[in-house]
């Protein structure tokens, strides 16, 4: 099982993302490589319970790990696991018994996600997954790339690469998509602040950006590990992003689209099919289709809540091949993403919602998109608890 | 718990045939008396007529009441059909109140495809909550060929405490053979699509009125052809895996809708093309996955002019049970 660190702009201390370039490689520096810092009001203990008071917000997740720095008395300095009590204090165990209230000037750290850039350029990097993974490269092109200028980045993953320019394995390939995949930063191509959520562990990420597009819509970027069904799998990688370059059309993102098992979902790309030969394959998503109302997207049409036992449904979204032979196969899941089944109206955007029955256990957060109408109208149900299928 | 599964081949089963009389006589020896080696399901008949008889189920289940008119009185059909009602009570033979489906709703039992002595292949699947019963009317005995399937008892209810989570699912046809009018092993989308014959007394606001629920398995993985089969390789490539969707019953109508309500017991929705298994294969689950522990007993049914579907019947101690 594992757990995904969430990263957020309204964090103090979170990189900024605008339509300027190399914004996007700044992001994904801080969050997937570096972490970044942020002040403590005073931190006060009681027994073994240390108590972090904060400025502003800190929108940790009881269970998220911090890195606490700064503090004379050296106890309080290190990793710890954080439990919430108010939107601006958490606390957790503190080794010892040091002078209360701390002093000197104490920062916690939102820890990086576990990722390295072991190559960069001139705004543009290749970030490199972490423990655990298949150890594949996100190619982040933020120089003002394409039509979309500094609006948009171009993203590719490649299986090895030997500079930030070179690499084998592409996925998408050069034939499959010329651009690669679309991630949109801002509606403007200038120095407005777009807001942001980054979804990250060492082996996948999920970003999702309020571009200014569209009020309520997140555009979103995917790439990292799935869940693979194959035993061995070194090649349980992939990247979906949006379809097309220069464009402010919620309806042309495509993280939020499901499809048939017999089909393609438009640039879902996995490393190799499960044949472990041939390399690039349009994959496709699927989560249930019946409970979905046939949407083709993350949503659904159950009565929320479900009046036999005002339970809340998602399904997995799984991930087949329509490509490899034997067609149609199921090759795994999205790791701790789900399809919403009921209308989006039953929660908003930025909700946590706690699991009971079959989900019991796990906790979501809510975050909207686009859905096929565009306007705001499929969820992303984003898990959030130490319970996400790893291989 | 688990189901015991009677066959026409068992010693000293009873033979059905287009004759009055011998599906009771058949639900009587499953699920009420038993026959040679195999003990009976735990059901009750409480009331009996001529040609008629009302089953119950058993101990721990919603024990409601379904009565089996087979007299040869269906029109033109004659014995070659039955028909079956269930009812939250009754009184006698003749006398029940709150029935599902309504008794102008044609709710029919297919035995034969001739009204003579000629004997029908059938299994009959239940334990004391819930029954199962597969004939193949159409074709002589030992012959491949489909079966349609009539359900009588509880389903798994997500509903606490729901004392009415039974079921009828019958032929909504009169005087008809047509596989495709067969609705055990057809599937639903959500959205205001009920299945043809698949009763329950209430919905999930527990106010009496027959309503004619839906079914579902996997839409995707199924191919969304409405039929127990799909669409995954056998075996599914990457994992060499079986794969199965349990049948989710849907209400569409009653407010707030569609919703959920429960599944069928034991009753499982093949994902991959209905050639990949014999009738009668049976299968375990992998022993990793969510199936593992569960044991399976194969059974083609219909409608065959669709492609034919299959069902897995769980025959392992798993069954879910309110």
């Amino acid at each position: 099982m594992a757990k995904f660190t969430i990263y957020r702009s309204t964090d103090s201390g979170a990189p900024v993302l605008t339509g300027e370039v190399n914004k996007l490689v700044l992001l994904l520096d801080a969050c997937l490589v570096n972490g970044y810092t942020a002040s403590v009001t005073s931190i006060t203990r009681a027994g073994s319970i240390a108590t972090v008071t904060c400025p502003v917000p800190h929108n940790l997740l009881t269970g998220q790990s911090v890195l606490i720095a700064g503090a004379v008395e050296t106890d309080y300095n290190g990793t710890f696991v954080v439990t919430v009590t108010s939107t601006t204090v958490f606390t957790y165990t503190v080794p010892g018994t040091p002078a209360t209230p701390a002093t000197g000037t104490i920062t916690y750290k939102r820890l990086a996600a576990g990722w390295t850039k072991p190559l960069t350029g001139t705004n543009k990097a290749a970030f490199l997954q972490g423990a655990g993974s298949n150890g594949f490269y996100l190619r982040v092109q933020d120089d003002a790339p394409g039509a979309g200028a500094a609006k948009e980045a171009r993203m590719r993953g490649f299986e090895t690469m030997s500079d930030v320019d070179t690499g084998t394995g592409d996925f998408p390939t050069v034939a499959q998509s010329a651009f690669g995949e679309v991630c949109r930063k801002s509606a403007t191509a200038d120095a407005t602040a777009r807001s942001w959520i980054l979804v990250a562990d060492a082996r996948t990420l999920y970003l999702f950006v309020k571009t200014g597009d569209n009020a309520v819509v997140h555009f979103a970027f995917a790439f990292g590990e799935f869940y693979s069904l194959l035993a061995g799998d070194n090649f349980r990688c992939m990247i979906a992003g949006r379809n097309t370059e220069n464009s402010a059309v919620t309806t042309l993102d495509t993280l939020d689209l499901v499809s048939l098992p017999s089909a393609v979902t438009s640039f879902f790309f996995i490393t190799r099919g499960h044949s472990g030969t041939g390399g690039s394959v349009n994959a496709g998503r699927h989560g249930d289709r019946t409970k979905g109302a046939q949407l083709g997207y993350l949503a659904g049409n159950m009565a929320y809540t479900n009046p036999a036992n005002g339970a809340f449904y998602v399904s997995r979204v799984w991930v087949h091949d329509s490509v490899t032979t034997p067609v149609n196969g199921l090759r795994g899941r999205m790791r701790g993403f789900w399809h919403w089944l009921h209308p989006i109206a039953g929660v908003a955007d930025g909700d946590v919602l706690t699991g009971t029955g079959e989900l019991a256990g796990k906790t979501f957060l809510v975050v909207k998109s686009g859905g096929a109408g565009g306007g705001g109208l499929s969820l992303y149900i984003i898990e959030t608890s130490n319970t996400i299928e790893s291989n | 718990m688990a189901f015991t599964i009677y066959k026409n081949t068992d010693g000293s089963a009873p033979t059905l045939s287009g004759t009055v009389n011998s599906y009771v006589a058949l639900l009587d020896a499953c699920l009420v008396n038993g026959y040679g080696a195999k003990a009976a399901a735990g059901w009750t008949k409480p009331f009996t007529g001529t040609n008629k008889a009302v089953f119950r189920n058993g101990t721990g289940s919603s024990q409601r009441y379904w009565r089996i008119l087979d007299d040869g009185t269906v029109p033109t059909a004659l014995a070659r059909e039955a028909t079956i009602y269930g009812y939250e009570s009754m009184t006698d033979v003749d006398t029940g109140s709150n029935p599902f489906p309504a008794v102008a709703t044609t709710s029919n039992i297919r035995k034969s495809i001739t009204a003579d002595a000629t004997a029908r292949d059938w299994i009959v699947v239940a334990d004391a909550h819930t029954a199962y019963i597969f004939v193949k009317s159409e074709v002589a005995v030992g012959v491949a060929g489909d079966f349609l399937t009539i359900g009588m008892g509880d389903f798994y209810s997500f509903q606490a405490n729901d004392v009415y989570r039974c079921m009828t699912i019958s032929r909504g046809v009169s005087n008809s053979g047509a596989s495709t009018s067969d609705m055990f092993a057809r599937f639903e989308g959500i959205l205001g699509n009920v299945t043809v014959g698949n009763w329950m007394p209430r919905g999930h606001n527990l106010t009496y009125g027959p309503r004619n629920f839906g079914k579902h398995g996997d839409q995707d993985k199924e191919g969304a052809t409405g039929i127990a089969t799909g669409i995954i390789p056998y075996t599914n490539p990457s994992d060499g895996g079986l794969y199965l969707a349990p049948t989710w019953i849907h209400d569409p109508t009653t407010a707030p809708a569609p919703s959920v309500r429960g599944r069928l017991r034991g009753i499982w929705q093949f994902l991959h093309p209905a050639a990949s298994v014999n009738h009668g294969d049976t299968v375990s689950g992998a022993a990793a996955g969510e199936l593992s522990g569960k044991t399976f007993e194969f059974i083609k049914t219909c409608p065959s002019s669709a492609g034919g579907g299959v069902i897995g019947v769980e025959t392992s101690n798993t069954l879910e049970t309110n």
